[in-house]
């Protein structure tokens, strides 16, 4: 049922305005209810009151109407006892007389005037009796005197003693003349029930809480002890009014007055059923039409509550679809007040979500044409170096496919022969991944189809923490990067170094031989006559035989030595790691050997050469030095008569 | 769906709410006090002719005190209970309506366990039967006439009885002093004084005495002149006077007056006013007492002197009666381990030997205590114990 409500906003609404409108109810019925009660009670109370103030208008006439009686006893007795003769049986008769008349005096008796010895009574056995220390007597003495209310000594019943004196016409006291008069009458006065209702009630309690007299016929009866509220406040010597439980445990409204005079509490209640019927009934009349209103305006609040909700559900329904992923899904526009309004919003939202939703499709679709298409190979690899993604270009690149290499460990197992390399690669792209502008990296490795390729590699980070890796294929640019550093370094006829790279070897061999205190030589090369034989063969004789020259210096020299052109038919060459000149000497003797072949074979002709010598360090420290002292040497040679060489050193220095 | 929660459990709150406030608003608590006596407390009546017996002021007083030590030492002990003593005093004026309605009050209403009082037996005789009826005990200090406790289970006392009375104090005529002729003057109106009277002559006559005349008179009489002339006339050696305190200050004043040379002697009523010892009409006179102060000895004397401390006076014959009275219910209490009504009464039947400020007593079964007595003579205005007596005796 909760879930229910929590679900439904028609139930919620409802509900909520039933518990308002029954909470609104209750309170209406439970301020009519404490009003008329708080009206009700004071009225009661004033009915119990005027009752009570009526029984205690009664007792109190009816103890005077005893007392003048028993004034009337007394003058008579009076009339008796001053007669010359005593006549004391005459005056018993008048009492048993006074006694039969009143049924509620239970004993009369005359009293002599002083040690309260009892001269005569209507009980025979308390003749000869003392009264002297009873109040009644002692007081009696003096005047007439109500003995408030007490146990009497032989039957223990509450019993009210009134007594006068019996005085001569002189005034001499000649006894006292008393009455206990039994409780019961007070019954009947107690029992008219005047003012006091179908279920009221008056009761007098002694001191001792002894139930006096009672309006009752049936509870607890006369002489047993009653305990409530408004008796133990009363007894206290209280007077007023209240609500309690009577001795019967019944809810009542009561009144309650001390007679001090008795010595008695005179209570007057009223059941609070019967005070408080018209307030209950009066505020279950309002509850019921309460309920009934809340019933009817439960059912209004029904029908406005599903009108209220059915264009929210409509919304609600289209949300759903639009949730779901159907995004032509429109709400209707039922009403014109702020859910109309909603209804609209909602339309012009779900609207502008699909245009958003096509561009976002469109553009995806753009950006997966570009990746798919692109020549490059490019990657989306996780932080740890998981890759999710490779493009055709990728595969393309190292030839193989994500499926195959699933990370870039993989990736490197396979296009590195060596572990160093592999390491290197996986190091540092990580290495790579964690900086925000890394290095771009050139690398070969091996293709799977066995070439060996030049990749360039760029790591990007993205957001979200994944990296994408760029790479690049650059064999052909590194091929033709070689080819035209070797053109710039080597002379295009002989395919010898030319003067810059034979520079740079020749600086390479020097500093070696500082580092290791070995020698380096240099050979100057001139061809002997070689103006000449151009000259009468034609300049592609001359490239021929320079060519020539080329591949035997080429074969006169080791390995690691250096052999260049320098231009027209001058040739040098670099013996790093030297022992002494005597070596350098050797491959110059070698060389003019390899140069003097004056057959013609194959158009070629080799009329000798001149060479000079210089050696680092005997013939100079550098590199200008060294060349300019083996060139000085070289045309010593050549002064000579060529086809011989020349160490520099023998010759002063130019 | 958080206000989805609140929303359905809120009015269910408020449903309850408002369910309280109508249950307040009817307003059906009312409280309804039983007259049950507590639990955890002895509820022990004291019954006291205050008004027009300013003496009995220091009985009260001895009995608060007692009843303060008790509880200032821990209450009252019965097994693993311990109750306090609540003493609840009530004046019966000296009237018998008064009195009937306190007892019956302490009886009902306020539920008391035991009844100390009352102390003249004109009163005490009509309590006895409401105590007697509502079975609750009634322990009297000084009501001395024998019918109180005739026929009766609940009603004890811890005084003197008259019989035993009249027999000491005609055997301390006729042995001690050697006076054979006696005549007595008494209120024909008060239980006890006639009551005593009539045993002291029957005891005085059976021990060999002559009982010259038997005078009476009714309470409130103020001149004796008549029969104190009738038995000066009659020759009596001693004039046996058993009244309260203020008719006997006129009778010793008016016999002497009237030419009586005889001994005074009386009962126990000499004791209730001492005013009454220093007059010197007074001088020479015996009585019969269950108190002599002079006679107390070792702890029971030091305790007195911290009674008397306490209150201010020295205890005088009631207050000492009625701390005995007291005493006796706390012993029968602590015996019986119970303080229900029926319980205590056998508990003070059984009480033997309780060592009272006034002697020790013991109840045999019997509603008269078993005691010793004394009788004090009354010299240079000081009461002077002239002989104790034994039970047996």
């Amino acid at each position: 049922m909760t879930g229910f409500i929590r679900k439904s906003l028609v139930a919620r609404l409802v509900s909520t305005y039933l518990v308002f409108s029954l909470l609104a109810t209750a309170c209406m019925g439970a301020a009519t209810y404490l009003a008329g009660r708080a009206f009700l009670r004071q009225a009661a109370v004033e009915r119990l009151e005027a009752a009570s103030r009526q029984k205690e208008t009664d007792l109190a006439l009816w103890v005077e109407e005893r007392l003048r009686d028993l004034n009337f006893v007394g003058a008579t007795a009076s009339r008796e006892l001053s007669g010359r003769s005593k006549r004391e049986p005459h005056l018993l008769e008048h009492l048993q007389d006074f006694q039969a008349a009143q049924p509620d005096v239970r004993e009369a008796l005359l009293l002599a005037p002083s040690g309260g010895r009892v001269l005569l009574s209507t009980e025979a056995s308390h003749v000869g009796g003392y009264r002297a220390n009873y109040h009644f007597y002692t007081q009696g003495r003096q005047g007439p005197t109500v003995q408030s209310v007490y146990p009497a000594p032989e039957s223990l019943r509450p019993i009210l003693t009134l007594s006068v004196p019996v005085r001569s016409a002189s005034g001499e006291l000649l006894g006292v003349l008393a009455v206990h008069l039994s409780l019961e009458p007070i019954d009947q006065i107690i029992r008219s029930r005047a003012g006091l209702g179908e279920t009221g009630e008056a009761y007098l309690v002694d001191s001792a809480n002894v139930l006096v007299a009672s309006g009752r016929t049936s509870g607890p009866g006369l002489g047993r002890q009653a305990h409530t509220e408004g008796i133990h406040r009363a007894l206290a010597g209280n007077s007023g009014q209240g609500l309690y439980l009577n001795d019967a445990g019944v809810p009542v409204v009561g009144v309650y007055r001390w007679l001090p005079a008795y010595q008695m509490a005179l209570l007057a209640e009223m059941s609070q059923d019967e005070a408080f019927a018209s307030a209950g009934r009066l505020a279950l009349a309002i509850v019921l039409v309460g309920l009934a209103v809340a019933v009817g305006l439960g059912l209004g609040a029904w029908v406005l509550a599903r009108r209220v909700a059915q264009p929210i559900l409509a919304v609600t329904r289209a949300a759903t679809k639009v949730a779901e992923g159907d995004l032509t899904a429109r709400a209707p526009v039922l009403t014109r007040d702020e859910l109309g309004n909603l209804a609209k919003a909602f339309n012009a939202m779900t609207l502008d979500l699909s245009d958003l939703y096509s561009r976002l499709e469109q553009e995806g679709r753009e950006r997966g044409a570009i990746l798919h298409n692109s020549f490059d190979g490019i990657a989306l690899a996780e932080p740890g170096g998981a890759l999710v993604y490779g493009n055709p270009g990728l595969m393309r690149l190292f030839g193989y496919s994500v499926q195959e290499v699933s990370s870039l460990a993989a990736l490197a197992d396979r296009i590195f022969t060596s572990p160093e390399d592999r390491q290197s690669f996986v190091v540092n792209l990580m290495a790579d991944m964690a900086q925000d502008d890394p290095p771009e990296r050139v690398f070969s490795f091996l293709h799977r189809d066995g070439g060996q390729c030049w990749c360039r590699m760029k790591v990007s980070r993205m957001p979200g923490g994944r990296v994408v890796i760029n790479a690049q294929d650059v064999s052909a640019l590194k091929v033709s990067e070689e080819r035209v550093r070797h053109m710039a370094l080597h002379d295009p006829l002989t395919g010898l170094p030319n003067r810059q790279l034979f520079a740079d070897r020749l600086e390479q061999a020097l500093r070696r031989a500082r580092r290791t205190t070995t020698g380096v030589g240099l050979l100057y090369v001139d061809l002997d006559h070689f103006k000449g034989l151009n000259d009468a063969f034609g300049h592609a004789h001359g490239d021929r035989v320079l060519v020539e020259t080329a591949l035997r210096l080429h074969a006169c020299v080791r390995e690691s030595d250096t052999v260049a052109r320098l231009g027209g038919d001058e040739f040098v060459v670099v013996l790093p790691d030297l022992a002494g000149p005597r070596d350098a000497r050797a491959v110059a003797e070698k060389i003019l050997e390899a140069l003097y072949a004056p057959e013609v074979a194959e158009g070629t002709m080799f009329l000798g050469a001149s060479v000079g010598l210089a050696c680092f360090p005997e013939h100079g420290a550098d590199q200008d030095t060294l060349l300019g002292r083996a060139d000085a040497a070289m045309y010593a040679a050549k002064h000579a008569g060529g086809n011989g060489y020349r160490i520099a050193g023998t010759l002063p220095t130019v | 769906m958080r206000h989805g929660t609140s929303l359905a459990s809120g009015p269910a709150r408020c449903l309850v709410f408002t369910g309280l406030l109508l249950l307040f608003a009817l307003g059906l608590t009312a409280a309804c006090n039983r007259g049950q006596g507590p639990e955890d407390e002895f509820r022990i009546g004291l019954l006291l002719p205050l008004t027009g017996t300013p003496s009995m002021a220091t009985s009260q007083r001895a009995a608060e005190a007692l009843v303060a030590r008790v509880n200032a030492e821990g209450s009252l002990a019965l097994g693993d209970r311990h109750l306090k003593v609540r003493l609840l005093v009530e004046d019966t004026g000296d009237r018998v309506e008064r009195a009937m309605a306190a007892a019956v009050r302490l009886i009902r209403q306020e539920r008391i366990s035991a009844l100390v009082g009352s102390y003249y037996s004109r009163d005490a005789l009509p309590i006895a039967g409401v105590a007697e009826l509502n079975q609750v005990p009634l322990v009297s200090p000084s009501a001395s006439t024998p019918a109180l406790t005739q026929g009766r289970n609940y009603i004890f006392r811890v005084c003197l009885v008259d019989t035993v009375q009249g027999r000491i104090m005609a055997r301390f005529a006729l042995g001690d002093l050697g006076l054979k002729r006696a005549a007595v003057l008494y209120d024909e109106a008060d239980t006890y004084s006639s009551g005593l009277a009539h045993l002291f002559c029957e005891a005085f006559a059976a021990q060999g005495g002559q009982v010259t005349v038997q005078e009476a008179y009714s309470s409130g009489t103020t001149d004796f002149a008549a029969p104190l002339a009738r038995i000066r006339a009659s020759g009596a050696q001693v004039l046996f006077l058993p009244n309260f305190p203020e008719d006997l200050a006129r009778q010793l004043a008016q016999a002497r007056a009237a030419g009586f040379s005889g001994v005074f002697l009386g009962g126990d009523s000499w004791d209730v006013d001492r005013r009454i010892h220093a007059l010197p009409q007074a001088q020479g006179a015996f009585f019969s007492s269950d108190f002599a102060a002079q006679s107390l000895r070792g702890p029971l004397r030091q305790e007195a002197e911290r009674y008397q401390e306490q209150i201010g006076t020295p205890l005088d014959k009631n207050a000492a009666l009625t701390l005995d009275a007291l005493g006796v219910l706390l012993a029968a209490a602590k015996s019986v381990g119970s303080v229900d009504p029926v319980s205590l009464r056998a508990g003070i039947a059984s009480l033997s030997g309780y060592e009272g400020f006034t002697g020790k007593l013991t109840f045999a079964g019997q509603g008269d205590v078993v005691r010793s007595a004394h009788i004090l003579a009354i010299e240079g205005a000081q009461t002077h114990c002239r002989r104790e007596l034994a039970p047996a005796q």
